[in-house]
C-alpha cells in the first residue's frame, strides 16, 4: 500500500513535473515566436512603398526582432506583371503586398489559394473602415483577403497663378461645361504653350470618375456590365467634347504617368483631375511650385449634381504562404490602423480609409504647398457621397475592350455609342456577364 | 558458336559504358533543354487547351482558340506587323544592298571603321535603342527640333497611328540593317573577281554588272535574309513595348507585345498559350516557305 501510494504520488509528481515543462516549453516556445528574429519581404510601388518604409522603421522599434526586406516597384503595373507571374509559378511571392483595389478582386479570383484568408482576423476591424472598402477585398466565396489602406477621393488640382493670369475665377467654375470653357480660355492666354489638362487618349482614368460621378461604373453592384449605359455615354461624350476642343495636352499611352507629372515640372498644363493621393506627388515632384497650387471639388456634370467620386486607393495583401502570417498580419494591421503610420501616410497624401483617425488633427491640417487649404478635410467632406464601384474579378480582362473604346470614340473611328456597346458585348462574350439594358 | 557467344558476354559490360560517355557529356545541356525548352514548349500546349477557373486549370477544349479567331484586337496585332514588314523589310535589304556594294568597293578607304559603324547598332540591347528612340522622337524630341529647323511643323510621332509605325520602322531599320550588310558583305567577296573582270571585256558597265552579276550572286543570301526579317518582325516586341506601349489606339500592338498583355497583365496564360501557338503556325508557314525558297535560289546558284 505504502510503496503503492508512493509510487502514485510519484507519478502525480512526475507527471506535474512533466506538464510543468511542457508548459514551460510551450511559453518559452511562445516566447520564441515574438523574439526569434524574423524577415518579412515587402512589395510595393513609389510613393506606397516609401511610406511602408518609415512604416516599417516604426514597427522595428517597438518589434526589434522583425526585420524587413523591400522590393520597389516603379509602378502599379510593374508591381502586378511581377506579382502575377511570382504567383503563377507559386515561388517568390512577397510577404506583404500593395494591390489597388481596381485589381484586388482580379487577383483574389484568379488566384483563391494564393492570399492568407483574413476574415477571423479583421472582424473586429471591420466596422472601423470605410465600408466600401471591403467590397474590393471580398471573394465570391465571402471571405475576405485583404486589409484595406487608402481613398481615392478626387480634386481638381489647380493652378491659381494661371488662372489668375488668364482671368479665369475658380470659384466660377461648378460644371465641366464650365471647364472647357475656362480651358479654352487658358489655353487662348498662354497661346497653346499652357493646356488645360495632360492625359493619354485611350487612359480610362478621366471615365472612372465621370462615371463615378454620376453614381455607377463600368460595373453595377450585381456584377452587371453598365459601361454603355446612358452615364457611360455621357461621359464619353463628355471626354471627346475636351479633347476636341484642344484643351488637353496629349501624352502616349505608356510613360502617361511620368509625361502627366513632367507636363505640370514645366509649367504646360494648369489643372490635374485625380484622387487625393496626388497630393504627394506634387508636392515631391515641384516642390518650386509650393503656394502655387489649390484645389476644389470636381466639377459636376450639372449644376446640382454631385462633385464626389473615387479613383484608386489600395489595400494591403498577405502571402498564404508566409512563413510569419502572425507577424505579417500585426504589421499590415499596425500599417493600416497605427497613428504614427498612419501620419506617414499622410504626408505622403495617402489618405486612410481607417475611420476613427478622421479625428486626427492631420485631417484639418492647413497644407502649405496649397496656399493652405485644408486640402483633406475637403476630400474627406467629398468622400461621404461616393458612390462605392464595383470592379469585379473580370476588371483586368475588360480595361483592354474599354480603352479600345475610348481610342476609337475619341479618335471619330466610332461613335460613342456604338465603340461602348461593342466593348460592353466583348466583355459580355468573354466574361459571361449581363449587360444591363 | 560457343565461343562467340562466350566473346560478345565478354564484351557486353564494356558497350553501355562506352555509349554512356557521349551521354554524360551532352546531359548538361540536354537537361537544360529539357527543362527550359521541351516542359514549357508542351506545357504551354496543355494549358493552352485550358481555362484557368478557381486558382487552377481546368480542361476547355478549343475554347481559347475559337476566343483567338474572334478576337479583333489579335488581328489588328497581326495586320500590324504585316504592315510594318511589307514597309520596312524591302527598304532595309535595299539600304544593305546598297552600303554593301559601297563597303566591298575597291576605292574606299578606312573600311574597317565604316564596318564597325554600321555593325555596332546591332551590338546596342534592344531595350536601351527603343528607350532613346522613344526620346528622339518625342514630342521635344530630336526629330521634330531638326524638322523645325528646316521649317517643317513638329510632328507628334508617339500619338498618331501612322507616324507610331514609321517610329517603330525607323527604329527596326537602324537596328538591323548593319547586320544584313555583314551578311551581304560576306556574299560579295565571295563573287569571284574573274567574272567581272569578263563582263568588262564584254563591255558591261557597274550598273550592268550590278544587276546581272552581283544580285543573281546574292539572290540566296537576300532571300535568306527577307525570311529571317520576316520571322523577327513577326516576333516584334521591344520596340513597340518600350516606344509606343502598342498605342496609340491599338495602332503598334504586336501579337508578342498582346500575348505579354494578355498573359501578365490580365493573367490570362492560356489565352497567352493559345496565341503564342497561333503565332508559332504562321512561323512554321514562313519557314516552310524558306525552305522551299532557298532551295529554288541554291539550284539557280
Amino acid at each position: 500500500m505504502k510503496s503503492g501510494k508512493l509510487t502514485l504520488t510519484g507519478i502525480t509528481v512526475l507527471s506535474t513535473t512533466v506538464v510543468a515543462t511542457l508548459g514551460m516549453a510551450g511559453i518559452s516556445s511562445a516566447k520564441q515566436d515574438t523574439t526569434q528574429p524574423v524577415t518579412l519581404t515587402l512589395m510595393s510601388w513609389n510613393v506606397a512603398e516609401a511610406t511602408l518604409q518609415k512604416d516599417a522603421t516604426l514597427y522595428h522599434k517597438l518589434h526589434p526582432n522583425v526585420n524587413f526586406k523591400f522590393v520597389t516597384i516603379d509602378s502599379p503595373t510593374n508591381t502586378y506583371t511581377k506579382l502575377n507571374a511570382e504567383l503563377a509559378a507559386g515561388v517568390g511571392v512577397p510577404d506583404i503586398v500593395s494591390i489597388e483595389s481596381s485589381q484586388s478582386e482580379s487577383f483574389i479570383s484568379k488566384f483563391p489559394n494564393s492570399f492568407l484568408n483574413l476574415t477571423s482576423r479583421v472582424a473586429s476591424l471591420k466596422k472601423d473602415f470605410t465600408s466600401y472598402k471591403w467590397g474590393a477585398l471580398t471573394g465570391t466565396n465571402n471571405q475576405i483577403y485583404g486589409i484595406p489602406w487608402d481613398t481615392g477621393s478626387s480634386l481638381l488640382f489647380y493652378r491659381k497663378d494661371m488662372f489668375k493670369a488668364a482671368g479665369i475665377n475658380p470659384n466660377s467654375i461648378h460644371t465641366w461645361s464650365q471647364y472647357i470653357a475656362a480651358g479654352k480660355k487658358l489655353t487662348a492666354h498662354f497661346k497653346g504653350k499652357v493646356k488645360m489638362t495632360a492625359g493619354a487618349i485611350n487612359d480610362e482614368a478621366m471615365l472612372k470618375m465621370l462615371m463615378n460621378e454620376q453614381g455607377t461604373f463600368f460595373f453595377n453592384q450585381k456584377g452587371q456590365i453598365t459601361l454603355n449605359s446612358p452615364a457611360g455615354v455621357r461621359a464619353v461624350n463628355l471626354l471627346k467634347q475636351m479633347y476636341s476642343s484642344g484643351i488637353i495636352k496629349q501624352v502616349p499611352v505608356g510613360t502617361d504617368w511620368n509625361d502627366i507629372i513632367s507636363a505640370f515640372v514645366n509649367n504646360q498644363i494648369a489643372t490635374v483631375p485625380f484622387g487625393v493621393w496626388y497630393v504627394g506627388t506634387l508636392e515631391t515632384s515641384a516642390p518650386t511650385q509650393s503656394g502655387k497650387w489649390a484645389v476644389m471639388p470636381l466639377p459636376a456634370f450639372t449644376a446640382n449634381g454631385s462633385h464626389s467620386a473615387n479613383l484608386g486607393g489600395s489595400n494591403l495583401f498577405i502571402s498564404a504562404k508566409t512563413q510569419h502570417p502572425n507577424t505579417a498580419y500585426d504589421f499590415a494591421k499596425f500599417a493600416m490602423t497605427n497613428t504614427n503610420a498612419l501620419n506617414v501616410s499622410m504626408s505622403y497624401g495617402i489618405f486612410p480609409s481607417y475611420v476613427p483617425y478622421f479625428k486626427s488633427p492631420m485631417i484639418t491640417e492647413s497644407l502649405k504647398f496649397f496656399g493652405g487649404q485644408k486640402v483633406f478635410q475637403i476630400a474627406a467632406n467629398l468622400a461621404k457621397n461616393i458612390t462605392p464601384e464595383n470592379h469585379t474579378g473580370d476588371y483586368t480582362t475588360a480595361l483592354p475592350f474599354i480603352r479600345t473604346a475610348l481610342y476609337n470614340a475619341l479618335t471619330n473611328q466610332q461613335s460613342v455609342t456604338a465603340a461602348l456597346n461593342t466593348a460592353a458585348q466583348k466583355i459580355a462574350q468573354v466574361t459571361n456577364r449581363q449587360i444591363v439594358k | 558458336m560457343e565461343q562467340t557467344v562466350k566473346l560478345s558476354t565478354r564484351k557486353k559490360p564494356f558497350r553501355p559504358f562506352k555509349r554512356r560517355t557521349p551521354y554524360l557529356f551532352l546531359a548538361p545541356f540536354m537537361i537544360f533543354f529539357l527543362v527550359f525548352m521541351v516542359y514549357p514548349i508542351v506545357y504551354a500546349l496543355v494549358i493552352s487547351f485550358s481555362k484557368w477557373q478557381g486558382g487552377s486549370f481546368q480542361f476547355a477544349g478549343l475554347f481559347q482558340y475559337s476566343q483567338l479567331f474572334q478576337d479583333s484586337i489579335f488581328w489588328q496585332s497581326l495586320v500590324n506587323v504585316l504592315i510594318v514588314l511589307v514597309i520596312q523589310v524591302p527598304i532595309m535589304l535595299i539600304l544593305a544592298s546598297i552600303f554593301a556594294a559601297l563597303l566591298n568597293s575597291k576605292r574606299l578607304k578606312f573600311k574597317s571603321i565604316f564596318q564597325l559603324g554600321f555593325f555596332l547598332p546591332l551590338l546596342i540591347d534592344s531595350v536601351a535603342y527603343s528607350l532613346t528612340f522613344s526620346f528622339i522622337f518625342a514630342e521635344n524630341g530630336l526629330v521634330n527640333d531638326l524638322l523645325g529647323l528646316v521649317g517643317i511643323h513638329p510632328i507628334n510621332w508617339l500619338l498618331n497611328p501612322f507616324w507610331a509605325k514609321i517610329a517603330i520602322i525607323v527604329a527596326i531599320t537602324w537596328h538591323w540593317t548593319g547586320y544584313n550588310i555583314v551578311i551581304l558583305l560576306g556574299g560579295l567577296q565571295s563573287i569571284p573577281d574573274e567574272i567581272y573582270e569578263a563582263a568588262k571585256m564584254d563591255g558591261a558597265g557597274s550598273f550592268r554588272q550590278w544587276f546581272s552579276i552581283t544580285l543573281p550572286m546574292l539572290r540566296p543570301l537576300l532571300i535568306l535574309e527577307s525570311v529571317l526579317s520576316i520571322i523577327g518582325t513577326i516576333q516584334l516586341f521591344t520596340e513597340p513595348f518600350v516606344i509606343t506601349g502598342g498605342g496609340p489606339g491599338n495602332s503598334t500592338l504586336s501579337p508578342v507585345l498582346y500575348l505579354y498583355q494578355v498573359g501578365f497583365q490580365q493573367f490570362n496564360f492560356s489565352y497567352a498559350s493559345a496565341i503564342a501557338y497561333a503565332l508559332a503556325i504562321i512561323i512554321a508557314v514562313f519557314s516552310f516557305l524558306q525552305f522551299r525558297l532557298t532551295r529554288g535560289g541554291g539550284r539557280d546558284a
